[in-house]
């Protein structure tokens, strides 16, 4: 009989036996979900860590042994099936501890950075959890989504993205990651071009030192199917404030040759055109374009701006969890309505505010948004906004397709070095997003906007964690290699995985779901 | 019909099919608890005009090595109620009603760690 340290893993196993994620879009039946958490919950400990990855492997081994897939669940926050399973689900969200880099001889002597904005956080770490840790140290993430409620391994595997034009996704300030690929193998991985942990450390927990900059490309965005991601290396930086202006403006040439362009120079923003903003959005109401757009700016600052406004208080009445359910019905039910309810809810919720301020983690909350909603989100070339923009307006005037019940996005990101990150087109992708209530209407008028997306030869991408059209071929045409454009990017990335899991090729199937299998993206 | 009485039979229907009654409390505040785990909950009845009254017991505790169990707060409450609660409470005249109260557990907040320098 093994000696039991006290510190194993605690996996706790639930009555759950269908999942749903966040948006309420899907349900999946699975075989079992596990609740995970470390022996000592309380207090970041390094041994326990150590400890917990080894748990992490014996039920890799049992996934293996039983032929289920394996899944580490995150936030739940994707609209795709990237995170579902008809297998094990492990909820990671209590694994949740953090780590600084205070002492010396823990970082790699090539490492030049500032080592105090180095952090290691456990797979659970939400990243409104991380930012409130941080600002406990007075630093701050670079960058999140637009809301904080996914986990930080979750973030990272599906590309997701904020608005912080010069900084990109969440993968692009994470600088390692310590993946659990099967029963007896676990690997921390860095670039090679950028090694940053002291090799000691990864030989304490057992984990092979893997500094490999096509693997490390391709692990960053990887929708879970690369083992399991127990934790991330990330760099934050000194806690910074940002000032937000929201307002309405006329969709006009200046307004349209800045989606187009970055170029801000001719939009009389609140701040000089030398200060170019660090967030850049814009909200269209397709059923009202004569109303203008809806923009929203931030800037970036060391210190709080003496003109800084205070945060709203948190209003007492907020959308309710059947709202974008009764909106899908009403909208599926009487198509005229559509416009109505759009441009009614385009009044209550985007309003106007001039310069309130607060930290990244004061700025970016967890959501508030319940029910049942969707979102498709494409990633797209500058130069190709207007086009896009056209084709959704001519869909959403078609009777037989439109109206759409909801709201075009468009948020502005730099082009990511990860192998499949959506947000690849250079120097900056813009993600034009369709959000609305989860309803046929929806579902129709996103089938119709791929379709002409492609029959326009617009080079377009997908959000990994929304609704997506994928299919085996689609993707390869999307992810093109940049080295070889006759071949598909989507094979390098296969390729890696086939690599990583070339010691423990069993373990490749524990992670491989349906929705990986459904893409070719499997072997 | 005009769109606002389509729109408001539509709604009809679905409050007919679907409709839910939700009230929350969490704490808004940055450094709230985060949920930990899924909704657990049962619907509770209050009786005869709520003189008697079903209290959930909320269990959060994370039984750890040997017999330590950390106890965790709740990090959100949800009391629902809907179409067929509600007119159990009219038809009989408010002596019973029945409400489901489902809750989240709440994550622990570890204190930050420190990456050792292995010997």
């Amino acid at each position: 009989m093994p000696l039991l340290s006290g510190l194993e893993l605690i996996a706790r196993p639930t009555t759950q036996r269908v999942w749903q994620n966040w948006h309420q879009n899907f349900t999946q039946p699975v075989h079992e979900v596990l609740d995970l958490w470390n022996a000592k919950p309380s207090v970041s400990d390094f041994t326990v860590y150590r400890e917990t990855t080894r748990g992490l492997q014996s039920l890799i081994g049992r996934a293996a042994k039983e032929g289920r897939s394996l899944r580490a669940l995150g936030g739940s926050w994707s609209f795709s099936q990237v995170a579902a399973t008809d297998g094990i689900v492990l909820n990671t969200r209590p694994l949740n501890y953090r780590f600084q880099f205070a002492l010396q001889g823990t970082v790699d002597p090539q490492y030049r950075r500032d080592a105090s904005n180095l952090f290691f956080a456990q797979c659970g770490n939400s990243l409104a959890e991380l930012n409130w840790y941080l600002r406990s140290l007075k630093k701050a993430l670079k960058t999140s989504g637009a809301s904080n409620g996914q986990s930080i391994a979750g973030a990272l595997s599906t590309g997701t993205h904020g608005s912080a034009i010069g900084v990109g996704g969440v993968q692009e300030y994470v600088v390692g990651l310590h993946l659990i690929v099967g029963p007896t193998r676990h690997v921390w991985l860095e670039r090679a071009s950028d090694p940053v942990i002291a090799p000691a450390i990864p030989q304490w927990l057992g984990a092979d030192l893997v500094r490999d900059d096509v693997l490390f490309n391709a692990a960053l965005v990887s929708m879970g199917s690369f083992g399991i991601i127990h934790g991330v290396l990330f760099e934050a930086e000194p806690l910074y404030y940002l000032q937000v202006y929201r307002s309405w403006r006329p969709l006009d040439a200046a307004l349209w040759h800045a989606m187009e362009t970055l170029d801000f120079t001719g939009l009389k923003l609140p701040r000089p055109a030398t200060q170019p903003p660090f967030h850049f959005e814009v909200l269209i109401n397709p059923h009202d374009m004569a109303g203008g757009a809806f923009v929203k700016v931030m800037y970036k600052d060391a210190q709080r701006p003496a003109d800084g406004q205070p945060l709203p208080k948190p209003g007492k009445i907020a959308q309710g969890d059947d709202a974008f359910e009764a909106m899908a019905v009403i909208t599926d039910l009487a198509a005229d309505v559509t416009p109505l309810v759009v441009n009614n809810l385009m009044k209550r919720l985007f309003t106007e505010e001039k310069g309130v301020c607060g930290t990244h983690g004061e700025i970016f909350k967890d959501t508030s948004t319940r029910g049942k909603a969707a979102s498709s989100a494409m990633g797209i070339p500058l130069d190709k906004v207007r086009q896009a923009t056209d084709i959704g307006l001519q869909l959403n005037k078609d009777p037989q397709v439109g109206p759409f019940p909801g709201l075009f996005g468009y948020r502005y990101v730099k082009a990511s070095r990860a192998t499949l990150a959506f947000t690849r087109h250079q120097p900056a992708t813009c993600i034009f997003e369709l959000d609305g209530p989860f309803s046929d209407r929806t579902k129709r008028f996103y089938q119709k906007m791929w379709d002409a997306m492609d029959a326009a030869k617009i080079p377009y991408t997908f959000h990994w964690g929304k609704i997506h059209g994928l299919d085996a071929t689609r993707v390869r045409q999307m992810y093109p290699d940049p080295q070889n454009p006759a071949a598909s990017a989507v094979e390098a990335w296969c390729g890696a995985r086939r690599e990583l899991f070339k010691q423990s090729p069993e373990s490749s199937q524990v992670f491989a779901n349906q929705w990986l299998r459904g893409l070719g993206m499997d072997a | 019909m005009n769109l606002r009485t389509r729109a408001a039979a539509a709604a009809f229907c679905w409050l007919l099919a679907t409709g839910c009654y939700h009230y929350r409390a969490g704490v808004s505040e940055a450094a709230a608890p985060r949920a930990a785990d899924r909704y657990t909950g049962e619907v509770v009845w209050a009786l005869a005009w709520g003189l008697v009254q079903e209290t959930p017991i909320v269990n959060c505790d994370i039984p750890l090595a040997g017999t330590d169990t950390l106890k965790l707060p709740v990090a959100e409450v949800r009391v629902s109620t809907n179409l067929a609660f509600v007119l159990v409470t009219v038809a009989t005249l408010g002596f019973a009603a029945p409400a489901r109260v489902e809750w989240k557990c709440a994550k622990a907040k570890p204190e930050g760690g420190v990456i050792p320098l292995p010997r």
